[in-house]
């Protein structure tokens, strides 16, 4: 921010922020034969719903990389003229280390909201707000690709939580940078995200990425559908 | 243009026939006619003014600074402004964020055409202004962009390069200028109705479009960042998996069409 | 003749609890305390339990991955459960040029003034941090009035509370040497001194930068979750991530240690610049010092007039037996630890404090909102948040 805000206590001006050294010895890379292994399968999460109080729906999921906090309020009432149907916003949250530049977190919270258009159920909402709020609490994967797949799906699960009407579950895979979120068992592909690296997009390279993708999704979705039934056993 | 539930429908189902017919009769790879001037801001390197057939217009200025590359890794920095828009609105940090990433150092522009000694290098301050837009205007300021780096002309050093011993400044011709030579990427814009997949959507055609896809192109291949992109936020909805191939194959097949013809100015 | 005898009924209309305490929640609290018990299900005088997770997040933390973020500038942090909500804390740094003169070079005559100065004015030798209070309630935009005044309350009383002595804040400057073979070294002063035990500073002194820098700390307060005040979360997460800082070492480069500025004045002025830049180790760390039996913790408390007419049937006839004792007493309760919607929207009147172990007042707010608070009452606050402090102080290990 360039104009100091006055509303809050932030300090002497001429406070410079602690820089670090960068590491004398070189820092060792991490293993690459377990980093394969890991690529395509889950990773250990913890999800947990309705944790957040004074919201519709929340939702929090952790692993070792990373935790997110997704609350979601509304549909609640819109000032102005009359929409026929609900508007979704999303705001993306730097947490604890302010990692990402704030043109970043908005570049990829628009991004989201054209996937969560296509998939919540908007005629419902007429003349209503959805906004969600998505916090990176914690984030070790300094990429926020690798980060948009859980992103999704706990935004996914927080309108769940919420009550609000979906037309589809959706959530995206990663592999190699790239980003698909799919709907319809995989039928249709919602959003693609690609930051870095080439397309390499011949014929064989798309349908491998593609299937690899799915597949990703696929798991990631049943998992999401078996947390839903066990809540509901509950 | 607000276009009646009935005008929406009409639109819809002639883009989405097989084969489709487009508004304006373009072929799905054909641009509009697109008008440039260069070079005709005095007081920067290299500047350029486009204005599109539906009046959309994008001015660009390249400036540039001498740095220390070795503190300074970023070489390319870029600031977009659109008229009537906030500097934080959505629209505005999201192209930011886009074209920051389309020339981020050594991926966008090769940063050792920037080079000028051991030490030294050509800083290049791009700012875009953009007077009108009627569509996503991510392809425009990519083009303005383009022509702009294309005639920019950098003051030519007459120090020598190797300046790692001595302590020198770089030294500057009085009069002759060098022109900078990079190969910016070019960004596409595509929208998605139906089955069939279109470069470079008009406003009406943006209004229906169920998707849409940003692809970058570079030196006759695509490369990253692509992404979808909602074009609005009614007709949106999930699209075959094959349409982004078509869709990169599409830009693959043209990009090297419209990087000469922008070269040819 | 049309039956316009006919009685219209009306029905008494009845809510589920939760819908009745939205729309009417003074009532919905009245009727709860005429029963002896809190919305919430707790006693007048009983604390929601507190749960911590003392210092994960932080960079000098070696039992956690996080460590080993390059880009993780925490130096100390906290996660606060209480009940529904949660807080999290983190504190970063940042490193400011001490432009006041240090005492040894002040003269004579200027350092007795300092002195007076100082007798007068002690509370100079102790400094705050700064904190951002976050409270997430769903909306965008500028900051609400309770992130402001929790914000500018937790500087306040932890200013006043003389926790952070100005002294443990100052920076120790190492210098990083490099040899001719391109391997650098950092070296401590300090340090090299506890290992031989002989003074090596003066071989250093010549080296040793003229200039003096201190720490300042900010606070990164995030509220989740809000469902009543939350200054004492705010602040007890605050104590607790401050007790788990960790200051990094800080070092300047030998090159910048005895430059000339006449000598610079011919390079760019970015080399300047650069000659003093001051930079932390990744590695090394310090605990910050803190002034632990100023250590305190705050609880917070409600009063309320018990309404009788509210009573329920059963519940009123119970107190009409003690209504003969106390007759035209309104009778007024003491709430710890309030939460809730309900509660926090009917009781005007509060009293909030903060004490340390021995139950020596940091700081004590007693608004008066037409409530009757007695001396009783007061006292029973005392001793309560004397014991709430003992309990949250356990809480942390040592």
């Amino acid at each position: 921010m360039n104009v100091q805000d006055r509303r809050r206590l932030l300090g002497p001006g001429n406070a410079k922020p602690i820089a670090f050294a960068s590491s004398l010895e070189p820092e060792t890379e991490p293993l690459k034969a377990e980093e394969v292994a890991k690529k395509d399968g889950i990773p250990s999460l913890s999800i947990k719903s309705d944790i957040i109080e004074n919201c519709n729906g929340s939702t929090l999921i952790e692993s070792d990389e990373f935790s997110i906090v997704t609350s979601v309020y509304g549909p609640k009432s819109i000032r102005g003229s009359f929409t026929s149907q609900g508007t979704i916003s999303i705001q993306l949250k730097n947490g604890i280390v302010e990692k990402y530049q704030t043109n970043e977190l908005k570049e990829v919270a628009s991004w989201l909201v054209g996937i969560f258009n296509s998939v919540v159920n908007l005629e419902k909402y007429p003349k209503s707000g959805i906004d969600i709020f998505v916090n990176l609490v914690i984030d070790k994967t300094n990429d926020i690709s690798k980060l948009i797949p859980f992103i999704v799906m706990s935004t996914c699960l927080a309108l769940v939580d919420s009550g609000i009407e979906m037309i589809d579950l959706t959530t995206a895979a990663e592999i190699d940078g790239n980003v698909i979120s799919f709907t319809k068992g995989g039928e249709e592909i919602v959003g693609f995200w690609k930051d870095n690296g080439d397309a390499v997009f011949n014929d064989e390279d798309f349908t491998s990425i593609l299937g690899r993708c799915k597949e990703q999704y696929i798991n990631y979705k049943s998992l999401m559908v078996n947390y839903l039934l066990q809540g509901k056993k509950k | 243009m607000v276009l009646s539930v009935a005008e929406k429908s009409y639109l819809y189902d002639s883009l989405a026939s097989k084969p489709s017919i487009r508004p304006d009769g373009r072929l799905p790879h054909q641009f509009r006619p697109i008008e440039i001037f260069t070079n005709f801001l005095p007081s920067s390197d290299g500047s350029s003014r486009i204005i599109a057939s539906d009046g959309s217009e994008c001015i660009v200025s390249i400036k540039s600074k001498v740095v220390d590359h070795s503190i300074e890794n970023d070489l390319v920095q870029v600031d977009i402004n659109v008229a009537g828009e906030r500097d934080d609105s959505i629209i505005v940090e999201t192209l930011s964020s886009l074209m920051n990433k389309v020339l981020k150092s050594n991926k966008g522009i090769d940063t050792s055409k920037l080079q000028l000694t051991k030490k030294y290098s050509f800083k290049i301050f791009i700012d875009v202004l953009i007077i009108s837009s009627y569509s996503y205007p991510a392809s425009l300021i990519s083009f303005s962009i383009f022509s702009a780096l294309k005639a920019t002309k950098l003051p030519k050093l007459v120090s020598s390069f190797d300046d790692l011993e001595v302590e020198e400044l770089p030294m500057f011709h009085d009069y002759d200028l060098v022109t900078l030579d990079v190969n910016p990427p070019l960004v596409f814009v595509l929208a998605i109705v139906g089955d069939n997949i279109f470069i470079d959507p008009a406003s009406n055609e943006t209004e229906v479009a169920n998707n849409g896809l940003i692809v970058t192109w570079s030196n006759g291949k695509v490369i990253s960042p692509i992404k979808t992109l909602a074009l609005n936020d009614r007709y949106i909805n999930g699209f075959n998996p094959l349409l982004l191939k078509n869709g990169i194959k599409l830009v693959e097949q043209y990009g090297q069409n419209i990087a000469d013809a922008l070269e040819n100015l | 003749m049309t039956d316009v005898e006919e009685t219209v009924e009306i029905q008494p209309i009845s809510f589920p609890p939760e819908v009745f305490a939205r729309i009417s929640p003074e009532l919905s609290l009245q009727r709860h305390l005429a029963l002896g018990l809190r919305p919430s299900l707790r006693r007048f005088d009983e604390f929601r339990d507190i749960e911590i997770n003392e210092d994960s997040l932080s960079r000098f933390n070696a039992s956690h991955m996080m460590n080993e973020d390059s880009q993780n500038n925490i130096l100390g942090s906290n996660v606060l459960k209480c009940g529904k909500t949660f807080v999290i804390t983190s504190i970063t740094g940042g490193i400011i040029e001490d432009t006041s003169t240090s005492l040894d070079e002040v003269d004579i005559g200027e350092k007795e003034l300092l002195d007076i100065v100082e007798q007068e004015d002690s509370l100079n030798k102790y400094t705050s941090v700064y904190p951002v209070v976050e409270v997430e309630r769903g909306r965008v935009g500028a900051c609400t009035d309770e992130e402001m005044t929790v914000s500018q309350k937790l500087f306040d009383s932890l200013l006043h509370s003389r926790i952070i002595p100005k002294d443990s804040l100052k920076v120790q400057t190492g210098i990083r040497t490099t040899d001719e073979n391109g391997v650098s070294q950092i070296i401590y002063p300090d340090e090299v001194n506890n290992v031989d035990g002989n003074d090596v500073d003066d071989s250093y002194k010549h080296v040793m930068p003229r200039k003096k820098w201190s720490y300042v700390l900010y606070a990164k307060i995030v509220v989740y979750s809000r469902t009543g005040p939350v200054f004492d979360m705010c602040w007890n997460s605050l104590m607790y991530a401050l007790q788990s800082t960790r200051l990094p070492r800080a070092f300047i480069d030998e090159r910048a240690t005895d430059l000339k500025m006449t000598v610079r004045m011919k390079g760019r002025s970015t080399t300047i610049r650069e000659a003093y830049d001051i930079l932390c180790d990744p590695k090394k760390s310090l605990p910050l010092t803190l002034n632990d039996s100023n250590l305190a913790y705050a609880s917070s408390f409600g009063i309320i007039d018990l309404d009788p007419e509210v009573a329920l049937e059963e519940a009123r006839k119970q107190e009409d037996k003690q209504e003969d004792v106390e007759m035209d007493k309104i009778d007024s309760i003491l709430l710890a630890d309030i939460d809730t919607e309900a509660e926090e929207s009917s009781i005007y009147s509060t009293i909030s404090l903060i004490n340390n172990l021995k139950g020596d007042f940091k700081q004590l707010s007693i608004i008066g909102a037409g409530s009757r608070i007695t001396p009783n009452m007061i006292r029973n606050a005392i001793t309560l948040s004397k014991c709430r402090s003992q309990d949250l102080s356990q809480k942390i290990k040592k």
